[in-house]
């Protein structure tokens, strides 16, 4: 073998351990059906891919397809956490669940794999590989409780809208790759500011728009976000919560890498009209959140919300903007994990529906004090509360904005984080009031508590470790962006 | 002798491990918690104190430019922003720290009997507010500063939200506690946000000279802005003063808040919360942004004196009394704002005394009103009367604390009042004379508290029970501290005059530069 090869391997060594994690899964299931067992070797899969993506290593091109640098490690070590975590929070839901457990693990690994594919992405075929593998994992197992129909429908809607994106993607692709003739993203750079002839440039810029659109797609930007409650809604808690963070995140930090401000500067209709959506994306989500009853409808407008202040340092550009996208893809993937991590705890999947309704809260703070610790932090992060990492996310994003002078995307951030304010805090009162009938203590101890506990435990350490001492986080999206130019 | 610096993060360490305490007590016995917040809260007050004694107070203006501490403490927290963990206090921190640490302890005093209900969680909210308002007095960081001022809010908002009342008067607008909690909340938090994009672009403007990220207040002083510059982040850090100050028209949340918030948290509010906005003009608007303070200063007093007005026609005709006290509040916070942008010394110190005094005055008054429900049942005026032959006590307190909010001499209101006048007239004489007609208004609205409440006909024949000891002993600590504050007002004038007169310095001739 030779060195070339060895350190490619090396490099690519958290995509070959989710591989080879799938296909021991796939044996294992096939030999004995064993849920503990599957769920365990899944985690262990993800620790190890997790360990992978810490080795120090330079950044290694493994064919014109992936480039597996400090940035590419530094997006799939945050998949690799979510997925963990999300393996946690599935098996008590899962158990309780009935029928055959151990696909969902399988899917949530090829769902892992594709977002860390396009992690380390620089060419359109990778790109819309990585895509593809994540999304029709995620179908499967938003649809896995099949018995129930809010699962199926959510899943129905999601595939037919992703084709759609995936369709307006491949041509933007295809469009792109016409006028410029390359498909590797580090040439077609160069291959945009070289543009000669008008006709080239527009076709160039509607392909690049199209593309936009297909990912805007999957972060749920205004006017592409009419799925996001429903899906949010009809998919199992613990899914729901990993869709949120894992596919909108390698999705942003994909971004990032290929299609931020520098490559928008020389398109300022496109940049304008990104902004436009971004401020539609802060209202819409902050004010149709407003008027929700069901925690998780709430949870995906105010997805929507994060997803339009997210926007702004992609817009503003500028050092501090890349580390505000960075600090806002792990903030939120915690916050949001957690969110939907309490409500995995408080569901009886058994029923067909989650604890989503706004009266299953009532009192919850007396009745299961541990999950109300959780929750309140994590909804209070996300309101952007100090000491949190929900602030270190909306101290980055109008720090960026501030340094490049955009005030009127400032003034939004801060007039949606007002309003915002109003449904986190009815979310969070509402577990303290008293509720009529019952206040004793509930929850019992048992294997599957357990380890969903231990998720929530994990992820409020997180979320408030990161929020007072930063530092460390700080280092490695400094460290992961140092990698790009 | 040599002050250990450990002492200013105790200060918010001691309500912090205070408040968990106090919330893990709670199922041993309901007693734990109010004993173990009354004695963390007793503990601060001891330190301020003792700091108090020890500390090396300047007699005269320093001649320094940089602004001289009594005691500082300072760690490296986020050196990617310049971001440091620095605590520091000078006359005027220590001086609202001391006031905060004495109406925690009457807050944790007052509950003693109203709550009974999540006894140990109220307590843990409890001290954590006050302890986040500790760090706001004492932070020299502005991310510091920024965070404290946020984190306070939460636990006000539970406190209001879980152990306020719902009072008849609101639940016939619809207006819960929780409507009232989260109205202040939004209130605050938004208006703080706006400091939040202020902070940062003056950071920004602070790069962009030095090459050097820093939050430092020491460092930020010297910044040099353009005058546009200084004004619009002038009026954000001033927006987000005025609302908890309040400022007319920013108020709204105040008379909610107070009169559903419980007993505990009013005191907290009126004596505490209120103060933060003052101590933010003080020590942030002024020295940060002086030329565009003094720019602004004709609108602030303005403003000023059309809250002392608007405050005292709106609690007079109110007949729900704690309603009644909260305008108060914004009455007497005009007289405030209206010395601090006077700017002389005398005024900034009247400024200081009233804030000082009010806290306690309003404190008690507001601790009479939650005594008077427990016993009532009731806040409408209208159904008490002959309380001076009922409960011979109470009507004794009650008129002592009326008589103070209306500023008599010899008690602390009158000494803030005068000098805030007395400072004031040099600078605007109009204004001020304008604002001096709101004493009148302040003797008619404390006055028909006393004709309402104390005397006339009884509404109905039940026995009022009287002040208990505990009630006793907290009404005579306060009488005390007022009469203190009113008669030998020197000690606290003396500890607070180099602080103030160096910002009243910088305020007129801005800040020279490093």
């Amino acid at each position: 073998m030779s060195a070339t090869v060895q350190t490619q391997l090396i490099a690519g060594l958290p995509l070959l351990l989710i591989a080879a994690g799938i296909v021991l899964v796939m044996l294992l299931v096939a030999g004995s059906r064993n849920h503990r067992a599957v769920a365990q070797l899944t985690t262990l899969g993800f620790v190890l891919t997790f360990a992978a993506c810490l080795l120090p290593q330079p950044a290694v091109g493994v064919t014109p397809l992936l480039l597996f640098d400090d940035y590419a490690r530094f997006g799939m070590a945050i998949v690799a956490v979510c997925g963990a975590l999300t393996v946690l929070l599935l098996y008590g839901y899962v158990e309780s669940l009935g029928g055959y457990r151990e696909e969902i693990y399988l899917l949530l690994l090829i769902a892992a794999l594709g977002a860390m594919t396009l992690c380390a992405a620089r060419h359109a075929a990778s790109l819309v590989l990585g895509l593809e593998t994540l999304s029709v994992a995620l179908f499967g197992m938003i649809a896995y409780p099949h018995r129930h129909t809010l699962p199926l429908e959510a899943a129905i809607k999601y595939l037919v809208l992703s084709a759609a994106a995936s369709g307006a993607l491949m041509f933007g692709l295809a469009l792109v790759y016409t006028a410029t003739g390359h498909l590797q993203f580090e040439s077609l750079h160069v291959a945009f500011s070289s543009l000669s002839s008008s006709a080239d440039r527009s076709l160039a810029w509607a392909g690049v728009a199209l593309v936009w659109a297909g990912l805007a797609f999957k972060l749920s930007i205004v006017p592409f976000h009419l799925w996001t409650a429903d899906v949010y809604h009809g998919a199992p808690a613990p899914v729901a919560g990993f869709l949120a963070a894992v596919s909108k995140g390698a999705v942003a930090v994909l971004l990032l890498r290929w299609l931020d401000a520098a490559a928008l500067q020389q398109a300022p209709a496109l940049a304008q009209m990104l902004a436009l959506l971004a401020v539609l994306s802060i209202a819409v989500g902050n004010l149709a959140a407003l008027v929700q009853n069901n925690v998780k409808r709430v949870l995906a407008y105010s997805s929507i919300a994060h997803f339009g202040y997210l926007l702004v340092p992609f817009l503003v550009g500028g050092a501090t903007a890349r580390e505000a996208v960075l600090v806002y893809v792990a903030s939120y993937a915690v916050m949001t994990l957690g969110s939907f991590g309490a409500i995995t705890v408080l569901s009886e999947p058994a029923t067909g529906e989650d604890a989503d309704h706004l009266y299953d809260y009532r009192g919850l703070f007396w009745r299961r004090p541990l999950v109300t610790s959780t929750f309140t932090p994590m909804l209070l992060a996300q309101a952007g509360m100090p000491l949190t990492m929900g602030f270190l996310a909306k101290f980055y994003v109008l720090a960026a904005a501030v340094e490049q002078q955009a005030w009127a995307l400032a003034l939004a951030v801060v007039i949606g984080s007002a309003i915002g304010l109003y449904y986190y805090l009815r979310l969070i009162v509402v577990q303290f009031l008293p509720r009529p009938g019952g206040m004793r203590r509930e929850g019992v101890l048992s294997e599957t508590s357990l380890t969903a506990g231990a998720a929530l435990v994990v992820l409020t350490a997180l979320l408030l470790g990161f929020g007072v001492a930063p530092q460390s986080l700080l280092a490695g999206v400094t460290q992961a962006l140092s990698s790009l130019n | 002798m040599e002050l250990n610096p450990w002492l200013l993060p105790a200060l918010v360490a001691i309500p912090f491990v205070g408040g968990l305490l106090a919330w893990y007590s709670e199922r041993l016995s309901l007693t734990w918690p109010r004993w173990i917040g009354l004695l963390s809260m007793a503990a601060t007050c001891v330190i301020a104190l003792w700091i108090w004694k020890h500390a090396d107070v300047p007699g005269v203006l320093p001649a320094a430019d940089a602004p001289v501490w009594l005691l500082e403490f300072k760690l490296d927290w986020i050196p990617r922003w310049g971001i440091t963990f620095h605590f520091g206090i000078d006359g005027l921190s220590l001086l609202m720290v001391l006031l905060t640490g004495v109406l925690g302890v009457l807050s944790v005093a007052c509950s003693w009997r109203e709550i009974q209900q999540y006894v140990g969680f109220f307590h843990l909210n409890l001290l954590w507010n006050l302890a986040g308002v500790m760090g706001v007095f004492m932070a020299l960081d502005l991310f510091l500063f920024f965070a404290l001022w946020e984190v306070m809010l939460v636990p006000m908002y539970f406190l209001i939200a879980l152990w306020g009342h719902s009072s008849t008067a609101g639940a016939q607008r619809g207006h819960s506690r929780v409507y009232a909690a989260t109205k202040f909340f939004i209130f605050t938090q938004a208006a703080g946000l706006l400091m939040l994009i202020a902070i940062l672009a003056l950071v920004w403007v602070h790069h962009q000279n030095s090459g050097q990220w820093s939050f430092s207040y020491e460092d930020l002083l010297h910044t040099p802005l353009s005058t546009a510059q200084e004004y619009g982040l002038m009026l954000a850090f001033f927006v987000a003063f005025a609302v908890k100050l309040p400022i007319v028209p920013l108020h709204p949340w105040l008379p909610d808040a107070h009169s559903q918030a419980p007993t505990a948290g009013s005191v907290d509010l009126a004596g505490v919360l209120l103060k933060t906005g003052a101590y933010g003009l003080l020590r942030f608007v002024l020295p940060l942004f002086p030329a565009a303070s003094r720019e602004f200063a004709p609108i602030a007093m303005a403003l000023g004196v059309v809250g002392i007005l608007y405050g005292a026609k709106l609690a007079l005709v109110q007949t729900d009394i704690k309603r009644l006290v909260a305008y108060t509040s914004v009455s007497h916070m005009g007289f405030v704002l209206l010395g601090i942008y006077a700017g002389t010394t005398l005024a900034l110190q009247g400024a200081l005394t009233l804030m000082l005094a009010h806290g306690l005055a309003t404190g008690g008054l507001f601790i009479l009103c939650g005594e008077l429900y427990e016993r009532l049942h009731t806040r409408e005026l209208g159904s008490m009367g002959a309380l001076s032959r009922r409960a011979p006590h109470y009507a004794t307190a009650l008129m002592f604390f009326a008589l103070a909010s209306l500023g008599l001499p010899g008690l602390g209101n009158f000494v803030g009042e005068f000098l805030v006048l007395f400072g004031s007239f040099a600078v605007r004489p109009w204004t001020t004379a304008l604002a001096a007609t709101g004493l009148i208004l302040a003797a008619v609205y404390s006055l028909y508290i006393v004709q309402k409440a104390l005397h006339g006909p009884a509404a109905d024949t039940r026995p009022v029970e009287d002040l208990t000891a505990r009630e006793q002993a907290m009404m005579a600590g306060i009488m005390l501290a007022l009469l203190i504050l009113g008669l030998f007002p020197q000690p606290v004038l003396d500890l607070a005059r180099a602080p103030l007169s160096q910002i009243g310095h910088w305020y007129a001739m801005g800040v020279p530069g490093p």
